[in-house]
């Protein structure tokens, strides 16, 4: 009876979960306060262990994390070695490189201060964080499902996508066959021929499984909805890239403060109403249908609601009063300070992981529907 | 599991521990005292900086960098004992806050964005933002050529920091303070004398009467500067950018600095000590969750 | 219900028309499997029955097709797509989604079923074939054989009356192979579909033919019952050989026909003396490797495997896909990764060698053999060949001659059959004169006659004191040409043995010669022999 309420496993639609990083990377993109953007991490990583799905493609956030260590380091590397010597607390002194008279202004090494570091790790940090939480999405929604969600009128956009999407591992699985095969023809490692007798063989093989792919998806009436005249096509193919082009510029000008604001908001409505059209018109005509399709029910509209929250509260924040400590100074080294609004709001971004159903099992055990030893047969 | 979960634990924490004492930095006041002094430079050896936040309703301030040899423009600010803040992105390449000026929440006029609030992540926009002035003592503000990083100071010379908010692009205003040092009297000549500036001889544009506040350390006579003259000459001769947009006027005061408030004060002030150790505990809270939700799926799986 | 009248075809180019004035009739509900040389025109003539020829490859036809009242010239195979499936011979390569469920699914949203009816199809569909245990799982974890009737599943669930197959068992290992053949003859037999398969190995799909094309390659096609049509032919499997040998009327198709007829040979053969078996050679072995062990991660591909090949003795390796053998192949050449034991190749051990070196111990041709080819010409291969192996020019061309004397010097290598490049990887491998050579599968995609060709050129290899291990599901080509036999399953050694006991009594591993005549005999040369 407790368990009454408690949702059944299934996967999310995977739009919902792209809300929720989305609603979290714009929150991070909006600061560059450590505490908070470690917060958002935190959230995002627990999240994702929380709900995530066996499949292979759920388990590539580890890699997502690297990357975005990658990214706080090389900033700071960059910043120690270009000019690190910019506040008062100086950790250690590296020996100076001299440079000629025509980079004047480029000190190489030398003193490094703790400000400076701090100031490439602040950087480093934000854009680690949006990575992040872009790792996030592709761990909790399959990439390809989002494509099948698409508007029927993108469809071929989507389907080209996703044979790029599957493109990438097999490349990589041809790659490593044929380095290996390369080392039985000797050391073929070294000289001008190393690169081409690798990139051949993985490029021939390439072309050949583009061609299979392409000839058993016509086999299989891929484009065969295609029965749009020639102007309709044309129509909706215009208004389609119109009203992309405008949400674009909108979403640009929305997130960059320093654009007028004219391009903000009324781009993105005209943009949005502009592609609604070109959408509307050409779904009516195509007789393709979906299996299975992706439904929103009351979980998808919490997590979209959760992410979209934790972007209103940040940017809220960054109008009133405290902005300052969600960019906070590196004039000296001390730790960075904080409200609680902002650090509530992030926290904000935890609710999927209780709101969501848990995600579907990929295996189903064999021995699912036989009788348990006990019973009489 | 449980004995790595325990330690990554005890990592975390002996991490924080480590770095807690350094939660009680020194706070920095604004002004550093113990570099540079208020007002004009009294000899030709230092440098003279100004730095003119006028356009931001902000005090117009002046002191001297006593080193003349120090090097560039910008270890010339520093050393004349303003506070100074580059941008995050860039670092000191574009100095974007002197003395708090424009601060993290003053809004802006800015054309086409009004309420623009300036958070020195990226390079401030031309529109806003600090401009870069050296003169001879004597001669005319010219625009720099060259970033404060890598110009070289002369000795007796002048470094204007003028603030411009909204100037057509290529003609910013220079600083309302016009380059000549006040000459000064004999070092013995103490007094408060606080007498205008009248006539005295000097170079070209002013003098100095009741200049003993100028290159006295810890004088509190500094307001009591000569109101500065306006300029002999038309307008800086430096090329493309430049052009005068604003005459100096006669009735800029002019501080030493000395009652600017205390930047970090200002910062720490609004926000909560409480929240930084609640969100160290919220990572590692969700840190800990998420190890044990893994080590339980895991578990799941394999069974 | 299929057509094909006064239909040619030529390729844009080409001097030579594929196919010439062909007229074929297939009625509804037949399996007709298509045989023929290697380049000869099987794909072709598949391709025409979909319309992927010519809409898709381009060329020249003339004539029509028609399938079940369309016409392919006039629809492109999308529009035919709710008449004729077609699964190809590699499956991975034609999957568009990643998981199953999705992957049937796919041809009923082309078609605009309703989502209804689509699901019911699914459900049916993964009880027809067998694979509801697989509904959610990834399509690139499945084996082969799974895979492959993942991919006649997608074409099924739109109900087309006609199924087009490829070489659908070319890439699987033999009981495999009889799964997705048992599951055609169940389509056949159930469902009434219309099956055209093209296959190499025809031993495995002879008993379920009901008629046989035979595509030979000059442009015509015979066309008649499978007994009929192998009688002449060049191309036939074991079975066939012995029954033409042996004069049975009509030929036996099956091993059990085989078995009726082959009474008389059989007492002929009980007094006529046992073939010879080779010495099992002594002395120092060529290749010795002793406990090997290659994991992958945490899981172990070959565990503690032994191995001793002496010199002049060829060695096969056999086991389902997956057991191992591969893996084994790589850690004794060197190039592959080895976590234990010791593999010594006339004392030395390859892996502690430099690549160069240690490929003129022991040389490996890998299973995709073209992986080894990157350059424009047979000619420019050579001449490469010959610098990595710092061997006299021309030495590479001089065993390519003996090996495949009809390669010409200016072909592009990706041009040329299974078999000239398997030929052609050999001639390189062999540039550098090593001692023991390695095969990994060389048999897949060669037809008999090529397969014939390789049984010679690895008893050449045999004569001039070389140490040959061929890892192979061929059970033909073992029992022709190998000395030792090694069965592996799970990365383990399970049999290792003379060829003739471990093929002999073994259901899985019996020769089809061996099925019907008895442990003895593993070939029709065999018979020949002990009764000439």
């Amino acid at each position: 009876m407790a368990r009454q309420a408690y949702p059944l496993p299934r996967d999310l639609h995977p739009a919902a979960w792209w809300a929720w990083a989305l609603g979290l990377a714009v929150a991070a993109s909006r600061t560059t306060n450590p505490w908070l953007l470690l917060t958002i991490v935190a959230v995002a990583g627990y999240v994702v262990v929380a709900r995530r799905s066996d499949a292979p493609w759920a388990l590539s956030f580890r890699l997502y994390l690297w990357l975005g260590a990658l990214i706080v380091i090389t900033r700071v590397v960059f910043r120690i070695v270009f000019g690190g010597a910019e506040g008062s607390t100086v950790l250690f002194t590296l020996p100076e490189i001299p440079l000629p008279e025509v980079a004047a202004g480029i000190r190489l090494l030398g003193a490094v201060s703790a400000e400076s570091v701090l100031a490439g790790l602040y950087d480093g940090l934000r854009l680690a964080t949006m990575v992040v939480c872009l790792g996030a999405a592709n761990a909790l929604a399959n990439p390809k499902r989002l494509l099948r969600s698409m508007p029927s009128a993108l469809y071929e956009v989507g389907a080209a996508v996703v044979v790029a999407l599957s493109f990438f591992p097999q490349l990589s699985e041809s790659l490593v066959r044929v380095r290996r095969a390369r080392r039985l023809r000797g050391d073929v490692g070294k000289g001008v021929r190393a690169p081409r007798s690798l990139v051949i063989p993985v490029l021939e093989d390439a072309l050949d499984r583009s061609l299979q792919l392409a000839a058993s998806m016509d086999s299989r009436g891929y484009g065969r909805a295609g029965g749009l005249d020639r102007r309709t096509r044309a129509t909706t193919g215009t208004l389609l890239v119109a009203g992309l082009v405008g949400m674009c510029v909108g979403v640009y000008a929305t997130l960059d403060t320093l654009t007028p604001r004219y391009l903000a908001a009324p781009m993105l409505v005209v943009g949005l109403v502009l592609a609604g059209t070109g959408f509307v018109i050409a779904g009516r005509r195509v007789q393709r249908t979906r299996y299975r399709p992706d439904h929103w029910h009351a979980a998808e509209v919490a997590v979209a609601a959760c992410g979209l929250a934790v972007a209103s509260v940040l940017v809220a924040v960054g109008e009133g009063a405290s902005a300052a400590t969600l960019v906070p100074a590196v004039v000296s080294a001390t730790w960075p300070p904080l409200t609680w609004a902002p650090l509530l709001g992030v926290l904000i971004g935890t609710l999927p992981a209780w709101v969501s159903p848990p995600p579907r099992p990929t295996h189903v055990s064999a021995d699912a529907d036989r009788m348990p030893a006990g019973a009489i047969a | 599991m449980n004995v790595r979960l325990r330690r990554l634990c005890g990592a975390l924490a002996v991490a924080a521990l480590v770095f807690l004492p350094v939660l009680a930095a020194a706070s920095v006041s604004s002004i550093d005292d113990d570099q540079g002094t208020p007002g004009y430079c009294t000899d030709g050896s230092g440098v003279t900086v100004v730095v003119d936040a006028s356009a931001l309703d902000g005090p117009v301030i002046v002191r001297c960098a006593p080193d003349g040899d120090a090097g560039s423009g910008l270890e010339a600010l520093k050393d004349a004992g303003f506070q100074i803040e580059g941008t995050q992105r860039f670092g000191e390449g574009f100095i974007c806050r002197i003395e708090n000026q424009p601060s993290a929440t003053q809004r802006l006029e800015l054309d086409g964005d009004d309420g623009y609030r300036e958070s020195c992540l990226d390079t401030p926009p031309t529109a806003a933002s600090w401009s870069y002035w050296h003169a001879d003592d004597g001669g005319s503000w010219e625009y720099s050529q060259y970033g404060a990083s890598t110009a070289t100071v002369t000795p007796g010379g002048f470094e204007g920091w003028a603030f411009s908010l909204n100037q057509p692009t290529g003609s910013p205003a220079s600083p309302g303070v016009a380059p000549v040092r006040p000459d000064v009297g004999p070092p013995e000549d103490r007094g408060s004398d606080t007498g205008p500036a009248g006539g005295g001889a000097g170079s070209g544009g002013g003098t100095g009467g009741g200049a003993s506040s100028g290159g006295r350390a810890g004088n509190d006579d500094a307001r009591d500067l000569p109101p500065p003259r306006p300029r002999a000459s038309a307008g800086p001769t430096s090329a493309p950018t430049s052009a005068p947009t604003s005459a100096p006027t006669a009735d800029v005061t002019v501080t030493g600095g000395e009652d600017q408030p205390d930047l970090d004060a200002a910062s720490v002030s609004d926000s909560n000590p409480a929240a930084p150790i609640a969100a160290g505990a919220a990572v590692i809270v969700l840190g800990v969750l998420g190890a044990v939700a893994a080590r339980r799926r895991r578990v799941q799986r394999s069974a | 219900m299929i057509e094909l009248s006064q239909v040619s075809f030529w390729y844009d180019g080409a001097s030579d028309a594929t196919l010439c004035d062909v007229d074929l009739s297939i009625g509804e509900g037949e399996l007709v499997v298509v045989t023929g040389r290697t380049g000869a025109g099987k794909s072709t003539l598949l391709g025409a029955l979909n319309g992927l020829v010519p809409h898709f490859t381009g060329g020249h036809l003339e004539g029509t097709v028609h399938i079940d009242g369309a016409v392919t010239s006039a629809n492109p195979p999308r529009e035919l797509a709710h008449l004729v499936g077609v699964v190809g011979q590699d499956p991975l390569a034609g999957f568009v989604t990643d998981v199953v469920e999705d992957e049937l699914a796919y041809g009923m949203e082309q078609l605009g079923l309703e989502p209804q009816a689509m699901r019911r199809r699914v459900e049916e569909t993964l009880d027809l074939l067998g694979i509801a245990d697989l509904r959610r799982r990834s399509l690139r974890t499945l084996s082969g054989g799974q895979q492959q009737r993942v991919a006649i599943g997608s074409v099924l669930t739109m109900h087309p009356p006609v199924l087009v197959l490829d070489e659908p068992t070319s890439a699987l290992d033999p009981t495999a192979a009889e799964d997705v053949l048992a599951t055609l003859s169940r389509l056949v037999t159930d469902l009434g579909t219309t099956v055209v398969l093209a296959e190499h190995r025809l031993e495995r799909v002879v008993p379920f033919a009901d008629r046989m094309f035979f595509v030979d390659g000059r442009g015509s096609v015979n066309d008649g019952a499978p007994a009929d049509v192998l009688a002449n032919s060049p191309v036939a499997p074991p079975l066939i050989e012995l029954g033409r040998y042996a004069g049975w009327d009509p030929l036996p198709l099956s091993v059990r026909d085989a078995r009726r007829h082959a009474v008389g040979l059989r007492g002929r053969l009980s007094t006529a003396p046992r073939p010879v078996a080779r010495a099992r050679a002594t002395g120092e072995p060529l290749l010795r490797a002793s406990d090997v062990v290659v994991r992958y991660g945490t899981a172990v591909a070959v565990r503690k495997v032994d191995l001793e090949v002496h010199p002049g003795s060829v060695v096969a390796l056999m086991g389902r896909n997956g057991s191992g053998k591969s893996s084994l192949l790589w850690a004794l050449q060197g190039s592959g990764p080895r976590h234990g034991g010791e593999v010594s190749v006339d004392k030395k051990d390859p892996k502690s060698l430099s690549r160069g070196a240690a490929r003129t111990l022991i040389g490996l041709v890998p299973q995709t053999a073209s992986d080894l080819l990157y350059l424009e010409s047979v000619a420019a291969e050579c001449a490469a060949a010959d610098a990595e192996a710092w061997a006299p020019v021309g030495t590479c061309r001089a065993l390519l001659e003996e090996l495949a004397p009809d390669v010409a010097d200016g072909r592009h290598p990706r041009d040329l059959s299974e078999g000239q490049k398997l030929s052609l990887v050999l001639a390189i491998q062999l540039t550098a004169g090593p001692r023991v050579l390695l095969l990994d599968e060389p048999t897949r995609g060669l037809d008999y006659a090529a397969k014939t060709a390789l049984a010679g050129i690895i008893g050449a290899l045999r004569q001039q004191r070389r140490a040959v291990v061929v890892a192979t599901h061929d059970v033909e080509l073992v029992a022709a040409v190998a000395d030792d036999a090694v069965v592996m399953s799970d990365g383990e050694v399970v049999a290792n043995g003379a060829a003739r006991d471990v093929l002999g009594g073994s259901p899985a591993f019996a020769p089809q010669t061996a099925k019907v005549l008895g442990p003895d005999w593993l070939t029709v040369d065999q018979v020949r022999q002990a009764l000439s």
